[in-house]
Order: structure tokens, then sequence, then C-alpha cells
């Protein structure tokens, strides 16, 4: 099974052991590379210098030829058997004329390059190094000479492994500092993340209400935005418990009404259908209010052009009757950020009230003012009744005839004060009817 | 008129069935999406009322699968109080109207009312043709201002016809919309109420408001009006 880092601190740690591994094998493959290479041509250059030596030291011989003398040798080695260093002079057809007293084996296979060339080879123990040179004896006859220089590799081997080993040293130990250094670097890194931790545990154990401190940049929007959802979180769960107690507070009233007739022996289907039909409004309209979800920081913006486009579609096949005209003015490209659900029961509730009131228009406009929405439905129906503000409180309906009034009006207040908007309610000055101009931040 | 309603809600459904039934309409139940779906596709029916939340299949998958049917009679949908955005996705779907739950009676038999006519062409719910005026509110007949008394059954069968004027109808047509599934249905019977209903609207025999069409059916044969 591959492991699979979880934490941040393992992965860059996995991360980083990778890098340096990578970036050190090749670092040292390059360097002792180049260390080769300069070893080498070091190597060549000393060798060189040993054929222009003995070239210096070569004398004529008798028969017209050339030899070199044994005792005017310019490394002591070459007179030393075994020392590792030999030296031979052969003719173009591999006689030899002159050997070095440390040569006690035949000259080695060797090429011959063209007249004052070197040749430099390198076998499995040795560097050979020649020189063919041309010489013109007193016979005036050119013969031609080959110098062979064979020098072992112990040496050079044992310099490039004593380098190897240091190498080694090196890259081990800035390795090890890379990822001490990295280790101080991301414990450093990582606190403010684990203080984050630790003030969401303290805020889920309930020890603290929100996190607080200054956090570094990349992290505080984050820690803004968990402290907008714990405070969104928790403001619902308000809106739920304020719920329950109100429904519970104002069911009160119609049960004792409805105990008490109970008691009394009452059987009036009129005054017990009213009793009903006021618990059912006040369950209606609580549980409509403790569904909202409200203002949220992460909120995704919707736009508003399509989802009104819906609303309105489907409200015309509801009032395909009246054959009422819908007419938007949406600005383009308006989104919104906020519970789609929300907006759902927003604009719906808006147009439906104005379909039900209108004649044959409702006019719709939307726009955005600053950080708030606008949102204005019009109409060419009777208007809002005098006491209009009293429609706005709950569950009052202006008009029995017309189900449902008063409640989708209530539920946009709701909505509206979770916004953080305004309701105005006023008299449409083109249409006639009612004017409605909501206002939510959002 | 036949309907079909679709809600799991038991109280609710019988409910509703006994409010339909009392109103003079044949009343198919279903506690579930998936009997509903099938019902709503292989029934002959008027209207169906679909409740949105049901537990196995949703009420707007049921109204896409009958729309998907090429069913086209209309569908009326209950739906909660919050539920703006189930709403539009049913009335996208292909509902026609909705009630939202809970609601008094005579909003939805207004509703119910309203889809069928609008369904069959007629504007108002009082459906006048020749010197008939129809009361499809009150269930009931009058000739030139003078009423006509009709048995449950024959208003079923002169309310098809006649929120149907001017079209064919077949007397299997006819059987399939007045009686439930459950019923053994015999021809012979509408002939029966057909002749009663020629009796007591068209005593002289002069108007002939329901035509017979040999081995096609009957007519309306009045003009809307």
């Amino acid at each position: 099974m591959p492991f699979i880092p979880t934490s941040l601190r393992s992965r860059l740690i996995v991360g980083a052991l990778a890098v340096l591994a990578t970036f050190l094998t090749a670092a040292g493959i390059g360097q002792e590379r180049a260390f080769r290479a300069a070893a080498l041509s070091a190597e060549q250059d000393k060798s060189r210098g040993l054929v222009f030596a003995l070239l210096g030291a070569t004398e004529p011989s008798a028969r017209g030829g050339l030899v070199i003398g044994d005792f005017d040798l310019p490394d002591p080695r070459l007179t030393q058997p075994e020392s590792g260093l030999a030296a031979w002079l052969l003719t173009r057809d591999g006689q030899v004329v002159w050997r070095s007293p440390s040569a006690l084996h035949a000259p080695p296979d060797h090429g011959l390059g063209d007249v004052g060339e070197f040749r430099f080879e390198e076998t499995e123990d040795h560097f050979l190094t020649s020189y063919h040179l041309r010489w013109i004896g007193t016979d005036a006859e050119a013969r031609h000479y080959r110098l062979l220089v064979e020098t072992t590799k112990t040496p050079f081997r044992e310099q490039l492994s004593t380098y190897r080993r240091q190498l080694l040293g090196w890259l081990l130990a800035a390795a090890a500092g890379l990822l001490l250094s990295l280790t101080v670097v991301l414990g450093w890194l990582i606190t403010p993340v684990r203080r984050m931790e630790r003030e969401l545990r303290a805020v889920e154990r309930g020890d603290s209400g929100e996190i607080s401190g200054q956090y570094p940049d990349e992290l505080q929007p984050l820690a803004v935005a968990l402290n907008a959802m714990v405070q969104s979180e928790r403001s619902q769960q308000q809106r739920y418990r304020n719920a329950l107690g109100d429904l519970a507070h104002s069911l009160k009233t119609p049960l004792a009404v409805l105990d008490g007739m109970l008691r009394e022996g009452t059987t009036d289907a009129a005054r017990t259908r009213e009793q009903v039909d006021r618990m059912r409004r006040i369950t209606e309209h609580q549980l409509a209010r403790a569904s909202h979800a409200g203002r949220r920081a992460l909120a995704e913006p919707v736009e508003l052009a399509p989802l009104i486009g819906k609303i309105s579609s489907s409200l015309s096949k509801v009032y395909v009757d009246r054959g009422t005209d819908i007419a938007q003015t949406i600005e383009p490209n308006l989104r919104a950020r906020a519970d789609e659900g929300d907006l759902y029961e927003l604009f719906g509730n808006v147009l439906d009230n104005a379909c039900k009131w209108c004649e044959r228009r409702v006019r719709l406009t939307v726009a955005r003012d600053g950080s708030m929405i606008v949102i204005t439905v019009e109409d060419d129906g009777p208007g809002f009744p005098e006491d209009a503000d009293a429609m706005l409180r709950r569950g009052q309906r202006a008009d029995e005839r017309k189900p449902g009034q008063g409640l989708g009006l209530a539920s946009v207040k709701d909505l509206v004060e979770l916004y953080e908007g305004t309701i105005v309610i006023d008299r449409s000055r083109d249409l006639g009817g009612a004017r409605l101009v909501v206002r939510i931040r959002a | 008129m036949r309907l079909l309603i679709i809600e799991d809600e038991r109280d609710l459904l019988d409910q509703l069935a006994g409010l339909l039934g009392n109103e003079g309409y044949t009343v198919e139940k279903a506690a579930n999406g998936e009997d509903g779906g099938w019902m709503a596709c292989e029934f002959a029916l008027d209207l169906a009322i679909v409740d949105l939340g049901l537990p196995d299949i949703s009420g707007v998958d049921v109204i896409r699968k009958l729309r998907a049917e090429d069913k086209s009679y209309p569908v009326l949908i209950l739906t909660a109080r919050d539920g703006w955005q189930a709403k539009v996705e049913a009335l996208e779907a292909g509902a026609d109207d909705y009630v939202v739950k809970p609601f008094h009676e005579e909003e939805l038999l207004a509703r119910v009312r309203a889809l069928l006519r609008r369904a069959t062409g007629w504007a108002s719910s009082e459906i006048s043709s020749g010197p008939f005026t129809l009361d499809t509110r009150g269930r009931s007949l009058d000739r030139e201002g003078e009423a006509i008394e009709l048995t449950a059954f024959e208003y079923k069968v002169l309310e098809y016809l006649l929120l149907h004027a001017g079209e064919v109808i077949s007397k299997t047509r006819l059987s399939e919309h007045i009686y439930d599934e459950e019923t053994e249905r015999d021809s012979n019977v509408i002939e029966v109420f057909v002749r009663r209903l020629r009796a007591k609207l068209d005593p002289d025999d002069a108007l002939h408001p329901i035509e017979t069409l040999r081995g096609q059916g009957y007519r309306w044969s009045l003009p809307r009006g």
C-alpha cells in the first residue's frame, strides 16, 4: 500500500525529501564527473611533460639512430622497477630501441598518430601517452620513432575515491541542514493553522464564542468566514428556538379558548373553526419563519434573471385566465449573495401577491444599489388598503376572498429582516395600483 | 369528470377523496408516487391532484412522466407553505396550478373547477349553450331560467358532454370518465342515461341537444355561448 501523507507537515517533508534526493544525486553525479575530467586532464599534462623531458634526454646513437641515456632520466621512478611509471622508445615497426629500467614487460599495444602528435589512451589500469617523432640523423635518413609512456592509474583512483567520500559527506551534511531548517520553518508556518484548529475546537466545545486573534494574510479570510458561519449557525438555531417558543406561546390562547368551549359543552362550529384557523395561521407563519436560511457569508451568488424568469413564467401559467402581463426590468448579470430558496420565497411571494391583486399588469424592476438589491413590484390593482402596515404583521389577511394574502407578505417581511433590508409600501404612479419596494442586503 | 389524487398522507387523501366525491367527481386514489405515476399514465383522467412531497417518487417526477406520455389533462399540485422553489419546479415540469397546504376546501374546489373549465375552453363557471345553463359550482341545470332536476349520474354525463361541446364522445370514453376503476362498466347504462337526459332536456323533441352518431358516440350539438 502506498504511503499517502495526510497532514500538511508530512506532505511537506515527504515532498522536500523527494526534491532533496533528486537534486543532491544530480549535483553529486555532476560534481564527480567534473572532478574526474579535471583530474584526467591534469594526468595528460603530466604525461606530456614527461614525454618532453624524455625527448630532451635523447641523444644520437652510434648507428645513426636515437637512444636515451639511462643516467639522464627526468623522473627517478623510471629507474625503479614496478614504480608504476615506464617508458619505451620504439621504431615505427614496434621494435624496442630503448626501455626505461622500470619497464620490465613488453610495451603495450598502442596506435601511432601523425608525426608530432600526442596520443592519449586510458586502459583498465594505466594511462598510455605516445608521441610520434621523426628524426633525421647524421646519415640524412629520416627515421620514425615512437616514445611511449605508461603511467599506473592507482594514484588517480585514490584521488578520485577520496574526493567522492568528501563529496558524499558534504552533500549529506547539506541535506541534513536543509531538512532541519525546513522542519523549523514548517513548525513556524504551521503554528497559526494549529492555533486555528485549537480555537475551532474550543468553539465546538462551547468554550469560546468565536475564532479570535490575528492570523496571517492567507488565513485571515478563512477565520472571518468561519466566524461568519459560526454566527449564522447560531442565529439559525436562535431562530428555531424563537420560532418554537413563539409557536408554543401563541398556540396557548386558541387552545385555551377551545378548552373552555369544551368545558362549557359549546359546539359552535363557527367559533371552533375560527380558533382552528387561527392555530393554522400561527403554525404556518412560525414554520415559514424558521425555515428561512438567512444571510450567509459564503452564500453562492445566484443569478437573478433566470430565477425570476422561472417564477414569472410559472405564475403566468397559474394566472392564465386573467391574461396577466408581468413586465420585468432586471439589471443585466445581476447576482445576489443569498440562499436560493430564500430568493424563491421572496420573489415568489411578492410576484404572487401582485398577480393576485392586479387587473392585468404587473411590473417588476430589480437593480443593485451598492450592497443592497432593490426590488420594486407594481400593479394596476386596487392598491394597498389604508392600514397597509398592518398587512405586514404576522398572518394578517387584508381580504378573506383572496386567501394567503397577508401571510405571503409576512413571510417577505421576515426574509427582509433576515437580509437586513427594508420594505416600503405605497402607490404606483404609473400603474395606479400597489407599489412594494423591497431592499435586501445580498 | 374523473380525478386522480396522489397524496401520501392517508387522512388527507381520504378527506380529499370524500370532498371531491361529494362534489360529483369520480375519484381515483394513490398513496404513493409509484402507483400514482402508473394511474396517471394509464387511466382516462380529466385532472390530477399531486402532492409534491411524496416519499418514494417526487411529485415533480410524476408530473414529468405523465407529460412525457402526452397526457394533457390539467395537474394541480399541493405544496408546503415555504415551497416556492419546488412549486416553480413543478409548474415548469407541467403542472397548471397550485394549492398551498393546509388549504380551505372551497379554495381547492374552486381551483379544480377552474382547471377543468380551462382545459375544455370555457371561461366561466356558468356554462351556457342554447337555452341551457349549467352551473358547475352549484351543480345545477336550468333551461331559460327554469331548473331541471338531474340525478348525480345524469349530471355527470351531461357535464362531460357539455364541457366537451362539439366533440364526438364515444360511449367507452364517456364511461371511462364517469366510472372509477372498480365499477363494472356497461355501455347500455350510458344509453339509458342519455335517453333520460334527452327526455328531461328536450321534452318536445325540438332542440336535439344530444346527437347520436352511429357507431361513433354522442355529441352536444348546440353552440357554445
